[in-house]
């Protein structure tokens, strides 16, 4: 999110919410919320799940804040946190289809929708049959990869794996989306 | 959508690119007062802390019976040893006294 001229950096903030200023860490979940979102929204079932997920993931990152040492970006360290979480959502799942409410993870169909998120919300559905299929950290990497569209070595940063394995990890899940979509596609 | 359909690999990314194109980039609707929610989350956290037993305890509470079972015995064992002990201890007297009678020629 665009800050301010006036506004104090992250780095500052962070301080503050470190001494127990509450202002200053509610100004970063203000700034930062939209990011942790836009994450958490592709691993999530229904809203209920997301605004869980996004509030652990920043009472995550309160606890933690004593251990930024600030040679990433705060954005950057509060997406790993974010991805490990919801690395933790899907494993704790079960592998078998749930409903998904697909309003509620970004492919809403508005009155206005037009032609393009008619046929986006289509294949998110057709994809989501085979993503319930896939293992934790295949269906984390594909996610990350094909639909947030993040570079391999960015992947790696998130999770903390190499790039080998990240590319290892998503070749496996682009082989198992093919064999269990081969009707669909 | 890529030249070729059919090939599996080609309408694999063409689905991953249409989910991409439309995916709907509105603030989600929970976003709106999501810090208000979340800070009082955060202070009924502190409260439940300050008020929680320890980590400590609440670690070894599972594990207590298991703890105070094994005390129990080491303690019953420990002091049957004692017991014998003194018991041995009495046999040897009556016995040093047996002999010096014995000796004595009481």
């Amino acid at each position: 999110m665009t800050e301010s001229p006036a506004a104090p950096p992250d780095e500052t903030l962070v301080q503050q919410a470190r001494q127990g200023d509450d202002d200053a860490f509610a100004e970063l979940v203000r700034r930062h919320k939209t990011r942790v979102f836009g994450i958490s929204r592709k691993f999530t079932r229904n809203t209920q799940e997301l605004e869980d997920v996004c509030q652990e993931i920043f009472l995550t990152a309160y606890r933690k804040l004593p251990k930024f040492r600030g040679d990433a970006p705060f954005a950057h360290w509060l997406s790993r946190i974010a991805t490990n979480r919801c690395y933790d959502l899907l494993r704790r799942r079960k592998n078998r289809p749930v409903d998904v409410d697909f309003d509620a993870i970004g492919y809403s169909l508005a009155d206005d929708a037009g032609e393009t998120r008619r046929r986006g919300r289509e294949a998110r559905e057709i994809l989501e049959r085979g993503l319930q299929q896939l293992k934790a950290p295949e269906r984390l990497v594909i996610t990350l990869l094909e639909l947030d569209g993040r570079p391999v070595k960015e992947i790696a940063s998130l999770t903390g794996w190499s790039e080998s394995k990240v590319k290892v990890k998503a070749h496996r899940a682009r082989q198992k989306l093919k064999t269990l979509l081969e009707e669909e596609i | 959508m890529k030249d070729n359909p059919k090939n599996p690999d080609d309408r694999l990314d063409s689905l991953f690119a249409e989910a991409r194109a439309g995916e709907t980039r509105e603030e989600h609707p929970r976003e709106f007062g999501f810090e208000d929610r979340l800070m009082r989350r955060l202070a009924e956290n502190r409260v439940a802390d300050a008020t929680a037993p320890s980590l400590f305890w609440q670690r070894l509470a599972p594990v207590s019976p298991i703890v105070t079972g094994l005390l129990t015995l080491g303690v019953i064992t420990w002091s049957a040893a004692q017991v014998q002990e003194v018991h041995d201890m009495l046999i040897l007297t009556q016995d040093a006294l047996s002999l010096s009678g014995l000796f004595l020629g009481v």
